[in-house]
């Protein structure tokens, strides 16, 4: 089922006469894991802020092309609607955490959805194990580190219980394992609760791997689009930069070694390596 | 150039951030600061010129006592680039704000003019030499910083996560940038915990852990040392990773510790093309 | 300064710090109005000093005597200020005029002591006022210490590329604190942009009316509390038409 539908989209931003996108096609579906990437400027941030209204609602310009995103025109639904079916992560999570503490944070957005106290309690609770911030319950945001402050985030949007999940390069400002943990997080959040993710991101060694379909977009257009393994080995992977375990499986193919499907983590990589080195070198 | 002893600080007097550094720089070197956040690397790098003063211990640059020496007059020798450009972006012009330094530190006119002109060749920032730095992209405002601290030719770079937020083109040209610095030998301090970036640009890789110095030394040694890197809380190179887990199988030679693709790839075939 | 740390929410078990910010409100008003309606000088004495018991019970007597201390100082400002300018009125006058500065300081010290903002925009929100007023008078405070901590990065960035800031003439320091502004404004009016942009992901300003989780209510001793303080005003506003007091 489609969750969200964008048909032959192009959005140019008040005031500038460049389309940041131009006729983008786009599906995500239910329980999808989409990683989206490309250089900066190719209209991925665009792209996401369609997809919980806030262009055109916030973001004012023009706006061609059909947009549905769970069952709602975009152009005629007001952002908090379209809120409870998407949440929407940012990069930098200090502007994303109002309130005096992580609490009130997880309710803030359930109080504006007009959610029954119980419920909001319900529902906070179930955040604070699953993300394990409880106790940091009381904390003020200054107080967390960017790694605690990212999931605070998070939660906070989660807790409202939309069907997809966007996250506009929520890893930007952490350090690996931080990031790591934030990622691996989603994935479980996605396979208990069949919420579809759609992920910005550039650092791909770390997000390859929970994937089902990879997006490359460049210069307001979607340029390559698929599994992950075949879009890395395809040309336009070259603006991306691909991971040093593609570039490693590349090499070794290259010198004749059958490795079988790319290899998306250090992994995999040894594995198909450790299979073709006790079986004999050209094929199984 | 460079020599910190037994270096303690802490910002207010209860947590101790800094604990004990013993830490020397040689002229011409690239070395890599690295460790997760809060593990005290900006703190450190920020007593290179002077911002912050040891509690204990000493900080001694170009044999000057970080103590002793203004701020304004370390800065002339040790240029440090911070990470969020949006911060350090003071002049109405591209032009102009490569000229601030400059200026300040008593460059004559027609020099100044010069060597802006030229960082801004370096860096392609020419065609909006007239333009305020805010009408340029992030990535551009990024290679703004480190052209602004160039120009005025400090002996010791310092680059604050020159990485992180940038795409692969953007990480490209940076790179680019630090091989140009080792050409002319230059001093680079990089704080970074990109690893893979470290990998293919540093001689020398130091990692903190809590206010400590875990472990200092060459790249390949350091960076393919996994369990400094696990305690480090930092992730290794992919291509080390995959080696060692060959490795652990006895599959590829114990003692080699390939960090390029190619490297493991020659370990992998045995040198054959 | 010591004044500035006696308008600053100290945790402290007491039953002042516990009641609900809209009736120690009211308290606030009696001491603001008593003050401002009543000019003599042993009215100002005696609200004084019957503060002197509420800070000792809310355990912050002696940050409360620190904001005393403060305010004295402009107090004797204002004293020498009157004593010039209204010689006729004389000095008891000029005292009173000063009194009542130290008075109205300190009351504002007393709330402030035993109530954080936040709880005080909740409070209001419980009662009301919309989201967004409430919402302003949080986030303006969470964002404090993130500003001053980005300010501090800018001066840095600043001093690294050889810029002083507290030396030379008044001109060069004026220009050099706006040199400082200049980004800081920009990247926080870019950051508000963002918190906008991020608020409205989070459904704010929906047609709905927001629950208020946790709200705030008031118990028995808050509305004793209230009628207390209540009664005192309509005393002192009685007495005063009478003219017995002035």
């Amino acid at each position: 089922m489609e969750l969200a539908e964008l048909n032959t989209v192009s959005f140019r931003y008040q005031g500038s006469p460049d389309y940041a996108l131009r006729d983008v096609t786009f599906t995500l579906k239910e329980g999808e894991y989409v990683l989206l990437t490309g250089p900066s400027g190719c209209g991925k941030s665009t792209l996401c802020r369609i997809l919980n209204g806030l262009i055109p609602h916030f973001y004012r310009g023009e706006l061609k092309g059909e947009a549905r995103v769970a069952g709602y025109d975009v152009r005629s639904t007001p952002t908090y609607i379209l809120a409870r079916h998407v949440g929407m992560v940012f990069q930098n999570p200090e502007n994303q955490l109002f309130l005096s503490s992580v609490e009130r944070e997880l309710a803030f957005g359930l109080e504006n959805l007009g959610v029954s106290e119980s419920e909001i309690e319900r529902r906070i609770k179930w955040a604070l194990e699953f993300f394990n911030l409880t106790e940091l319950k009381d904390r003020p945001p200054y107080m967390l580190s960017g790694g605690q402050q990212q999931k605070v985030a998070i939660a906070s949007v989660v807790v409202m219980e939309p069907e997809i999940l966007v996250l506009d390069e929520p890893t930007a400002n952490l350090d690996p394992l931080s990031a790591e943990g934030i990622l691996s997080l989603l994935d479980t959040l996605r396979r208990e609760k069949g919420i579809s993710v759609l992920l910005v991101e550039h650092r791909l060694e770390i997000a390859l791997k929970y994937a089902d379909r990879l997006v490359i977009m460049q210069d307001g257009q979607i340029v390559e689009e698929g599994d992950p393994r075949s879009v890395l080995l395809s040309k336009r992977a070259s603006v991306i930069g691909i991971p040093p375990v593609v570039e490693a499986h590349k090499v070794l193919s290259g010198r004749g070694l059958d490795l079988g499907d790319v290899s998306l983590t250090p992994h995999e990589l040894a594995s198909a390596i450790e299979r073709v080195m006790r079986c004999g070198r050209r094929g199984g | 150039m460079v020599r910190i002893e037994d270096l303690h600080f802490s910002y207010d007097n209860e947590v101790e951030v800094l604990k004990g550094i013993d830490l020397e720089i040689e002229r011409g070197e690239i070395v890599s600061i690295m460790g997760e956040n809060g593990a005290g690397k900006t703190t450190l790098i920020k007593h290179l010129n002077g911002l912050l003063k040891p509690r204990k211990g000493r900080v001694e640059v170009l044999g000057m006592d970080t103590r002793t020496t203004p701020v304004a007059k370390l800065a002339r020798h040790v240029g440090i680039v911070f990470q969020n450009p949006d911060f350090q972006l003071f002049a109405e012009t591209v032009e102009d704000e490569l000229l601030l330094a400059l200026k300040n530190f008593g460059f004559p006119p027609n020099v100044a003019k010069r060597r802006a002109m030229w960082a801004m060749k370096v860096f392609g920032l020419e065609k909006y030499k007239d333009r305020s730095p805010y009408t340029l992209s992030v990535g551009e405002r990024k290679r703004l910083c480190i052209a602004a601290v160039l120009c005025y030719d400090p002996d010791i770079i310092v680059l604050d996560e020159p990485t992180s937020g940038q795409d692969f083109l953007q990480k490209e040209k940076i790179m680019e940038i630090l091989y140009l610095l080792k050409q002319q030998n230059k001093t680079v301090v990089l704080v970074t915990h990109d690893v893979e970036f470290v990998v293919r640009r540093s001689d020398r890789v130091v990692v903190m852990r809590d206010g400590r110095i875990l472990a200092d030394g060459p790249t390949r040694e350091v960076l393919g040392n996994v369990e400094i890197l696990k305690a480090a809380r930092l992730k290794p190179p992919q291509v080390v990773e995959t080696a060692r887990i060959l490795q652990v199988k006895g599959l590829i030679d114990p003692q080699c510790i390939p960090i390029t693709p190619y490297e493991l790839a020659k370990e992998v075939t045995g040198g054959r093309p | 300064m010591e004044v500035f740390r006696g308008f600053v929410y100290v945790p402290r078990r007491s039953w002042l710090h516990s009641l609900d910010p809209r009736s120690k409100s009211v308290m606030l008003l009696f001491f603001l109005s008593a003050s401002i309606l009543l000019s003599s000088l042993p009215i100002q004495l005696a609200l004084l000093a019957s503060m002197v018991p509420l800070a000792i019970a809310s355990r912050s007597l002696h940050r409360w005597l620190g904001t005393l201390r403060g305010a004295l100082i402009f107090a004797a400002v204002i004293f020498v200020l009157n004593a010039l300018m209204s010689p006729e009125r004389g000095l008891e006058y000029a005292a009173s005029m000063s009194l009542r500065f130290v008075v109205l300081t300190s009351s504002f010290s007393l709330y402030f002591l035993t109530t954080t903002p936040e709880d005080l925009a909740l409070a209001l929100e419980s009662s009301g006022l919309p989201r967004e007023y409430a919402l302003m008078i949080t986030m303006s405070l969470r964002f404090v210490p993130t500003l001053a901590r980005d300010m501090q990065v800018v001066i840095d960035a600043f001093r690294s590329r050889g810029m002083r800031i507290d030396s030379g003439n008044l001109m060069e320091r004026l220009r050099s604190y706006a040199a400082i502004l200049t980004p800081l404004i920009v990247f926080e009016v870019r950051r508000s942009l963002m918190v906008a942009e991020a608020l409205e992901a989070r459904a704010f300003g929906g047609a709905a009316k927001p629950t208020i989780y946790k709200r705030m209510r008031m118990g028995r001793a808050d509305h004793a509390f209230i009628l207390i303080w209540l009664g005192l005003l309509a005393l002192v506003l009685v007495l005063r038409a009478r003219g017995l007091v002035y």
